[in-house]
């Protein structure tokens, strides 16, 4: 039976530099799993884009909080969950296909879900157009024998 | 903090790209480095990647977006001595088609000295 070892939850306002902010708390809170260099990278970018695309996207000219937490598990999985109270996805299919973008004169590629889904084994989005999206994304972190720390 | 320089030289336009490239900072460096664009309209745009420890799909963006102005204008677009992970993300975009990805020898000797 896997069990829940700890969590963060935290609340921050949808402003670019709390881009920055985030993968900070990913850093911070996955430290002490002793995570591989390049799963960190990957865990970083995946929220890095999906709190990205709150404050492009969801909240628009607008502003309000974007939720973010991570749990993590005696066997080294770890959930994260970004959430946000934006405009909603209308089309979720089509906001995950690859270099799809709504916004493409603000400079946005349209990679935001790939890269979000190919850093993660597995990610869900349940969106409801004017009430907000949440994005959960679980990723199983390889062993290392410094964890679980003796 | 400085992210990005710019200089030209050779008809080439430089921007050296630095630390963490995300949506925040890309907002601020753009301007700059469309109007140096347009002020030298060079042979060649070149990305300089070697000093970025973190880059997302809002570099990506940065890059692309610059490909639609520069081919106006007959500006080329090289990535030059982006990491391993920035390569693969620019390969997720397909956009090694469009613009040439560079690796210069002094970066390669940096990899063999690791």
């Amino acid at each position: 039976m896997k069990k829940k070892l700890n969590e963060i939850r935290c609340t921050f306002c949808s402003v670019s530099q709390n881009e920055a902010l985030a993968r900070s708390i990913v850093t911070g809170f996955l430290l002490s799993l002793d995570p591989d260099v390049d799963e960190l990278a990957d865990i970083r970018c995946a929220v890095s884009e999906a709190v990205t695309n709150c404050i492009v996207h969801a909240y628009r000219q607008t502003s309000g909080d974007i939720r973010l937490s991570m749990t993590y598990y005696s066997d080294r999985t770890l959930k994260i969950t970004v959430a946000d109270n934006g405009c909603g996805i209308a089309d979720l299919a089509k906001a995950r296909t690859p270099l799809f973008t709504t916004a493409p004169d603000e400079d946005r590629c349209g990679m935001g879900f790939s890269i979000m889904e190919s850093f993660s084994d597995k990610m869900t989005v349940i969106s409801h157009v004017g009430h907000g999206t949440k994005i959960t994304m679980i990723r199983r972190l390889s062993p290392s024998d410094k964890f679980p720390p003796t | 903090m400085e992210k990005s320089r710019i200089q030209y030289s050779d008809g080439e336009l430089i921007v050296h790209l630095y630390g963490e490239i995300d949506h925040h900072s890309v907002c601020a460096i753009r301007n700059g480095i469309d109007a140096a664009m347009y002020e030298k309209r060079p042979k060649s745009l070149v990305f300089e990647l070697s000093d970025v420890d973190f880059m997302d799909s809002s570099g990506l963006g940065l890059i692309l977006g610059r490909y639609a102005k520069a081919n106006e204008i007959g500006t080329g677009i090289i990535v030059r001595n982006p990491k391993l992970r920035q390569e693969n993300m620019l390969k997720m975009a397909h956009i090694q088609k469009i613009l040439t990805i560079q690796h210069t020898e002094a970066s390669q000797n940096e990899k063999k000295a690791e």
